[in-house]
């Protein structure tokens, strides 16, 4: 062997084989390599040791103690199961064993069917048996975090109900810097069309519009019969700076985007803001207003860094240069914090910006004040006048608020108009506020006419179906629902101002359609009215009938009612009219009524600290389930008239369990039940295994469910609303 | 939702025992008895396997969660495709490739930057691994699944391709880097 021969066979044996290869040859494929790799193996130590390494990767060495699920799983399984959750499995195709090319369609229709039992309720949108899964595909976004007018690519995996689409629509609910808090009103803009391709996948894109700096995010068809919204989150573009931090303002429209929508995204959002923002007041002021929001403004830990961050921007803003926002800014925040510190702001706030936002509010609020003191609603009103035209944009809308009503209870024609008009220039849904305007000139006998107009207006308006119009995750068939409410509504104040106005006959027209339609007693009423006027007693008694059995009707009503109703029809007539209004109470509260499940059996906890389980207090009977927070005054407000209802609807058998928002007993909390009579049995959401499982945010909330443990109507926020739905469903079960 | 359909289309290899027959047709039935049969022989390996996919307990937990949920109307399907075993752990590793591409997705998006709720936290409990199962736990996901599917799972390189959607080059080259730094971690 000579030189040069023995310098190239110690190169072929000393080049190591690429590691794969080792594993080719562990795994007895590739046999051409199989000789020269084993000659390799002979002469290195270092190949060896990888091969032993591949070898004890075998599956046989995996079953180290401890790798096995916990005891709990298998409950959680046929928990889910019995919940009616279901999980669409990806199709099996044969991979094992198969050389074919890789079938890449059936990979993506395994995705399409991604399952999402994810901790949430499953909401069935289009068909009544929508498996889980079927409703959220996968949306990426590329890139995740543009720029300011950068074009986004998408790439949608449709879920399986908008899988079959030769096209889907990707609807975005676009913020600008100015944009405002909650989503009422906002128009839903057709961001892209995304085609399907030939994988399946659905692709588009569309450019950022310069003034945008955060969008929302949902695919629909093209007819909106299905709405895929990610399960409620939304997907969602933060616009960024160049080094793909978020924009101060991205994060700012987030949390105006969260509002009524997410209140603990939108604290994380604010946690997000200071994090990355540490030296602006603005992302410290949203962070203490969601605290104050959700009640943990009292935390000690929460105190204390506010207090610190107070002082910090305190010196900042007194050593250096503050503009007129930041003082306004100032005051705000140390409101409530430091009463000296807020004193001196608010005072220099006064004394040099009068018109910014902060200042104009407290004005509002001292010339409200005079009038609780004197009651000359002509003098407030005029320096809420005075106050408008120097306000900026923004808080001209609350003094338009306030000025309205004033002007309304004054019932002056002329300031009505003006202050509805001014009114008009706020945010919020034009559509809803110029139906509640309409609806308020009827009832204002000097503007009633140009109400009823209005009103006729407002309901031609609604025969259209905008698109612009659908809420994010709207459907089409949600829309028209949302719409033929609205109609019903205005139909019944048409019919009621036809009644006020003395055109009995035109009442009756239009007041039977809206009977035919749902139940509403404020319809009902005025078509007993109506037909009073005209002579109809029978009808009137069959209105009377139905105003008498719902159960938020007092029995006075129904008691006085009685005598009469048994002369004109007889004791056996009225009732057996009063049988047919129950009758049709119940089918048509009813038609409402969309069963979901539960998520599993949420544990609560008592006020003695035992852990209980919500199917427990249900115990298969009719159960309202009323979540409230002792830091939400709507929920406090409401809760006489919830534990009213529960009083009452234990007489029936319908349970109530009230459910608050707090993780422990404690002595404060018992004192606020005892001061305020609660007498409905009260549990502790402690683990957060209530709201979750009802997927709920927010109180107050009330829910029904029925005797097999399913929610049996959306969530409402009114105690006489849910008494009627418990009432109707325990009678359907009887 | 559809009729079961007739448990001719079970037809099961002769190395299945006889009574797996009676248990697939009352998993089918949806019978909790069947299902929670089906759990006790076959869990705990798919349990590992999705943990060697995802290295974390709890999402490990979370896809036999939903394959165990998905079972009954999923055996429907489940024609003569071999021994059930091997067809479960097809279903697991599928399960398992579609949550680390959802894990991607939303890390991809800014929501998922959030800072966490107090309480939303998921703990992993500490398992006794080798040092070798902790290197391969340590790894990059993607270079991670590439490893298990082939050394642990015995996948081919298109199989490996197919079901994570690459070339069958980059599987290679990706089962390369895997090796290369549990060889710099370990040796």
């Amino acid at each position: 062997m000579s030189f040069i021969d023995k310098v190239t066979v110690m190169h072929y044996f000393s080049r190591h084989p690429a590691h794969a290869e080792l594993s080719d040859f562990l795994a007895g494929s590739d046999p051409g390599a199989r000789s020269r790799i084993a000659s390799h193996l002979e002469h290195c130590q270092s190949c060896r040791d990888v091969l032993q390494l591949l070898r004890g990767a075998s599956a046989s060495q995996w079953n180290a103690p401890g790798t096995e699920p916990s005891p709990e799983l298998l409950a959680r399984i046929l928990e889910s199961r019995a919940s009616d959750a279901r999980v669409i499995l990806p199709s099996d195709t044969q991979i094992a064993g198969s050389r074919s090319t890789p079938n890449r369609l059936s990979l993506i229709a395994a995705a399409a069917v991604i399952l999402a039992v994810i901790g949430g309720v499953l909401v069935t949108r289009t068909a009544s048996d929508v498996e889980a899964g079927a409703t959220s595909g996968t949306l990426v976004l590329n890139p995740a975090m543009p720029r300011p007018g950068q074009t986004v690519s998408v790439t949608y995996r449709a879920a399986a109900m908008l899988a079959n689409q030769p096209t889907l629509v990707l609807r975005a609910r676009m913020r600008d810097t100015g944009s405002e808090s909650y989503n009422a009103g906002f128009p839903t803009v057709r961001a892209a069309m995304l085609q399907r391709g030939a994988d399946g996948d659905f692709t588009g894109h569309f450019v950022i519009p310069a003034n945008i700096v955060y969008a929302a995010l949902a695919v629909a068809d093209t007819s909106a019969q299905s709405v895929d919204d990610n399960a409620g989150r939304d997907w969602e573009i933060l616009v960024s700076d160049s080094t793909g931090k978020p924009l101060f303002t991205a994060l700012d429209q987030r949390a105006n985007d969260m509002m009524g929508r997410n209140w603990e995204e939108g604290l994380a959002t604010a946690h997000r803001m200071v994090a990355l923002y540490p030296r602006d007041l603005r992302a410290w002021s949203w962070l203490r207003a969601f605290n104050r929001w959700l009640g943990k403004v009292g935390d000690d830990s929460i105190r204390v860094r506010d207090r610190a961050q107070l002082a910090k921007f305190d010196s900042m803003f007194t050593n250096g240069v503050a503009s007129d926002a930041d003082i306004g800014r100032m005051a705000w925040f140390a409101d409530g914090i430091d009463s000296s510190i807020a004193a001196h702001w608010r005072a220099r706030l006064m004394q040099q910006a009068p018109r910014n936002s902060f200042a104009v509010q407290w004005r509002l609020i001292a010339i409200l004040d005079t009038l609780h003191q004197r009651n000359d609603t002509a003098t407030v009103l005029r320096q809420m006048d005075a106050l408008w035209d120097s306000a900026p944009l923004d808080p001209k809308a609350q003094i338009a608020t306030y000025a309205t009503g004033m002007a309304m209870d004054a019932a002056d024609t002329t300031l009505i108009k003006l202050w509805t008009t001014r009114q008009a220039l706020g945010g919020g849904d034009k559509r809803d506020f110029a139906r509640w305007v309409a609806t308020q000139f009827t009832k204002i006998p000097a503007l009633r006419a140009e109400g009823i107009k209005l009103v006729r207006n407002e309901m031609d308006s609604l025969a259209i179906l905008h698109p612009s119009e659908q809420a994010l995750d709207e459907t089409i068939a949600e829309q028209r629902a949302r719409h033929n409410v609205s109609r019903r509504n205005l139909l019944a104040t048409l019919g009621q101002a036809l009644v006020a106005s003395g055109d009995y006959a035109g009442a009756r027209q239009v007041l039977d359609e809206a009977v035919s339609k749902g139940w509403n007693l404020e319809v009902f009423r005025a078509v007993r009215t109506a037909s009073l006027a005209a002579g109809d007693t029978a009808h009137a008694l069959t209105m009377a009938a139905r105003i008498s059995v719902d159960p938020r009707t007092s029995p006075t009503f129904t008691d006085s009612l009685r005598p009469v109703a048994e002369r004109v029809l007889g004791a056996a007539g009225w009732n057996a009219e009063l049988a047919t209004a129950r009758k049709e109470f119940v089918k048509r509260m009813l038609e409402s009524s969309t069963p979901r499940s539960i998520r599993g059996d949420p544990r609560l906890r008592d006020l003695d600290g035992q852990t209980t389980k919500l199917s427990a207090l249900a115990q298969g009977k009719v159960t309202i389930v009323a979540f409230w927070s002792r830091f939400c005054g709507p929920a406090i407000e409401d809760l006489p008239v919830m534990n009213a209802v529960a009083t009452r609807l234990a007489k029936s058998g319908v349970r109530v369990v009230s459910v608050v928002d707090e993780a422990n007993s404690s002595a404060a909390l018992k004192q606020f039940l005892r001061d305020r009579k609660v007498t409905m049995p009260t549990y502790l959401d402690s683990w957060h295994e209530g709201s979750r499982a009802f997927n709920q945010w927010g109180t107050p909330d009330y829910y029904v469910i029925d005797a097999d443990g399913r929610i049996r109507f959306a969530g409402t926020n009114s105690a006489e609303t849910v008494l009627a739905r418990a009432e109707a469903l325990r009678m359907s079960e009887n | 939702m559809k009729m079961p359909r007739p448990h001719a289309v079970l037809t099961l290899q002769s190395s299945e025992p006889l009574t797996q027959d009676k248990v697939l047709g009352r998993t089918i039935a949806g019978d909790p008895s069947g299902i929670a049969e089906l759990y006790e022989r076959h869990a705990a390996s798919l349990f590992r396997t999705a943990y060697r996919m995802l290295g974390s307990r709890a999402d490990a937990e979370d896809v036999v969660h939903d394959l165990f949920v998905g079972l009954p109307e999923a055996l429907r399907r489940y024609e003569d495709r071999g021994r059930l075993d091997q067809w479960l752990t097809r279903i697991i590793i599928r399960l398992s490739l579609m949550h680390l591409r959802n894990e991607r997705r939303r890390r991809s998006t800014p929501l998922m930057d959030m800072p966490q709720l107090a309480g939303t936290e998921r703990s992993d409990a500490r398992l006794e691994l080798t040092e070798l199962e902790q290197a391969v736990m340590a790894l990059p996901t993607g270079l991670r699944a590439v490893f298990v599917l082939r050394q642990v799972e015995g996948y081919s390189y298109e199989e490996i391709a197919a079901l994570l959607d690459i070339s069958v080059g980059a599987s290679r080259v990706r089962l390369t880097r895997a090796i290369e730094r549990l060889r710099r971690t370990l040796l």
